[in-house]
């Protein structure tokens, strides 16, 4: 009579692969062997939310249809050996303060997430850690500027990587700040871009139609500047 | 290139042989290998034998899901986040495992042809089934896994106690 626990750890783990925190909890319990292929095994989060819940940090994890919350004042250990690596699909940073605490910045050890939402406002902008965070975002990157923050010039620079930014309050940039931020490959879908001349609003059109990625923009077109090209 | 019509003779471990189309083993990493190690004309009718680390019963039922996903894409595709999930085992996939209900020790069954997948590097056959292993587990208490998979404890009571206070976090 064969057991599982006979069968070589790879697959072990790969048996474990799917299963949420709570089962993996479980299996750690069951015996020696599986407690160790739980431990060195990767683990997949559908989403995963850093952010403040009752007046506490909280890391809210989502997996299948359930949902977890670890309280990072508290639940230090919650990460111990339940899994190796760990991969999330979509990741919310709504406090990128919340880095300096210990438990939020192991859960990034291993850790790689396909889609990136920061959430800043004018306290918060990137440190050295987050910059990190926002490179390793393997898909998308999505910076919500809130609290009627609207970044600086250099801010908005300093981002390496090509990002969709929320900006809620009204913002009217320079031609030539908006220009270089579209050569970047941001998008801004919330904003509305009034070129103050036709040849940045040709330019404009210009980056966004030969870009490599897709990019979403809003250009109010002054009748003053269409011309016969445009219509074209 | 695949020869469809090909056929390929396969030595079991206790002793038996098979034969079967090349078009249900270019699924086998190891098989397809072996073919090529052996530098044999692809039109040889029958190709000589590929010894197989699996008994027959097993390669068998190996054979019956080779039989149905013959026309599967290849290379097997490498699945995604949101794919890798437990819950997405196809139909026929489902009734395939489920036969083995009635056999009189289905976990057996079960790790025998995952022990097989992984050993003929069937991705797909192998995928299934740690899935369906998974799911037997999804949402069990630790007595019941424990139940399932016919495991003894061999902790003491002062390392279940520590993993029982790392795990306090998900219990909330």
């Amino acid at each position: 009579q064969k057991r599982i626990d006979e069968l070589p750890m790879e697959l072990l783990r790969k048996i474990v692969e799917p299963l949420g925190p709570k089962d993996r909890c479980n299996v750690r319990l069951c015996n020696r062997t599986m407690e160790e292929a739980v431990a060195t095994s990767k683990a997949h989060f559908v989403s995963a939310r850093i952010g403040y819940s009752l007046c506490s940090l909280q890391i809210e994890i989502w997996y299948e249809t359930r949902r977890l919350f670890v309280n990072v004042n508290r639940d230090e250990q919650w990460r111990n050996r339940l899994f190796e690596k760990l991969s999330v699909e979509f990741l919310t940073l709504e406090d990128v303060r919340g880095l300096e605490m210990p438990v939020v910045n192991s859960f990034f050890d291993n850790c790689t997430f396909d889609s990136l939402t920061v959430h800043l406002s004018r306290n918060q902008w990137p440190c050295s850690r987050s910059h990190e965070l926002i490179r390793k975002a393997v898909k998308n990157l999505q910076i919500s500027c809130i609290n009627l923050f609207i970044p600086t010039a250099e801010q908005f620079i300093s981002i390496s990587r090509p990002a969709t930014f929320y900006i809620w309050e009204e913002w009217k940039p320079a031609d030539e700040l908006f220009l270089i931020l579209l050569r970047r490959g941001h998008s801004f879908p919330d904003s509305v871009f009034e070129p103050q001349s036709q040849h940045s609003l040709m330019e404009a059109i210009k980056i966004v139609s030969e870009a490599m990625i897709a990019q979403r923009v809003f250009i109010i077109v002054l009748k003053k500047y269409l011309c016969q090209h445009l219509l074209k | 290139r695949i020869y469809p019509l090909m056929r390929v003779t396969l030595t079991t471990s206790d002793g038996a042989s098979v034969t079967v189309s090349r078009q249900l083993t270019k699924h086998s990493g190891f098989i397809e290998k072996a073919i090529t190690d052996m530098a044999v004309d692809d039109n040889a009718v029958p190709l000589s034998a590929v010894a197989v680390d699996v008994d027959d019963a097993t390669l068998k039922l190996v054979i019956e899901w080779l039989t149905e996903h013959r026309d599967d894409a290849l290379p097997y595709p490498e699945k995604t986040d949101e794919e890798r999930r437990a819950d997405d085992i196809p139909a026929w996939d489902q009734a395939f495992v489920q036969k083995w209900d009635t056999k009189e020790d289905q976990q057996q069954t079960l790790y025998a042809v995952i022990t097989a997948a992984d050993k003929l590097d069937i991705k797909g056959l192998l995928d299934m089934t740690c899935k369906t292993l998974a799911n037997k587990i999804n949402g069990k208490t630790v007595e019941e896994m424990r139940e399932i998979l016919q495991l003894e404890c061999d902790f003491t009571e002062e390392e279940l106690a520590e993993i029982r206070k790392e795990n306090a976090w998900c219990e909330n």
